[in-house]
């Protein structure tokens, strides 16, 4: 993880950075999952049009810097207010229910809809908890009918 | 009404806190212990240059039990997070002119700690830091924000 610009970098590159650095420090799967990802993201504040940060999935490294006003062609772009876009990194709210409320704008070529699909999934802190749940019910669900048949039998 | 930086206005701001039913509601149930540094600049009266200000924030199941300053800077030491800024941001943020979560997300405030937990805290964060921005009880006796020369 590196953040460019370090010294004079906006706060909301420096949360980022600090954000997924301890996310990926926490999990050996979402480190194994982010070395996968190919592309760049940029975040852009709702509260001040020039604050944006580009997030750069390289494979061996993830870059973070600050975009200001600029724009990456093809890059997948969300916008939000600093709320909306903790409450879809801690699992609060969907992305989907939060377009829908335009209270995040979402854009995106069609292509990159997979490496939107990884990045999101990598910064949300809920989902592997989530991973766990569904793992969890579908062992007691396997169980569940093991137990059926075995009685019936 | 209560002069910035005194004991009253530290008591003030954590009678404030404790009284939002709000905050209340939203705060995280463990222990989070927090520093606010106030680094002179200046442009403050308060603070000059070359000096600082360090208080410390400790919240426990929603309620603020510690709020008061420091005599040095805070070792880390259990600590969950570190904010630092000029005081010219602190105390136009006190004064509620300039908004807190836009000087976070400009860099005016620095924020060192688990941003995993930020995020996962950020209503609580927001009520608390409109809280700080809110208060109106503020004694500014060498003048409010914002101050001549600021930028």
């Amino acid at each position: 993880m590196e953040l460019l610009g370090a010294d004079t970098a906006s706060g909301l590159a420096d949360l980022l950075h600090q954000f997924l650095e301890q996310t990926l420090d926490a999990s050996a799967e979402k480190a194994t999952d982010a070395r996968a990802l190919r592309g760049h993201l940029v975040v852009r504040a709702a509260e001040d049009e020039g604050i944006a940060v580009r997030i750069a999935f390289l494979g061996d490294r993830i870059e973070v810097s600050d975009l200001g006003a600029a724009s990456v062609a093809g890059a997948p772009t969300i916008q939000g207010d600093f709320l909306s876009v903790a409450h879809v990194t801690s699992g609060q709210a969907s992305p989907l229910a939060l377009v829908l409320r335009r209270q995040l704008r979402v854009r995106f070529p069609l292509t990159q809809l997979p490496f939107l699909w990884g990045v999101l999934g990598l910064m949300r802190i809920e989902e592997r908890r989530r991973h766990g749940l569904a793992l969890a019910l579908g062992v007691v669900l396997l169980v569940a009918l093991v137990l059926v048949f075995w009685l019936r039998s | 009404m209560s002069t910035i930086y005194s004991d009253a206005w530290y008591d003030d701001m954590k009678l404030l806190i404790n009284g939002s039913a709000e905050f209340r509601k939203l705060a995280p149930t463990q222990r989070m212990v927090m520093t606010l540094e106030v680094i002179g600049d200046d442009t403050s009266p308060y603070v000059p240059s070359g000096s600082a200000v360090h208080f410390l924030v400790v919240l426990d199941h929603g309620e603020v039990t510690e709020y008061r300053r420091l005599t040095e800077r805070h070792d880390g030491k259990g600590l969950g997070f570190r904010f630092t800024a000029p005081a010219t941001v602190w105390e136009s943020i006190a004064a509620g002119q300039i908004d807190p979560i836009t000087s976070g997300l400009r860099g005016q405030i620095k924020i060192r700690g688990d941003m995993r937990f930020l995020m996962q805290n950020a209503d609580a964060v927001k009520i608390l830091v409109d809280l700080y921005g809110r208060q109106v009880t503020t004694e500014w006796p060498q003048g409010k924000p914002p101050y001549a020369g600021a930028e």
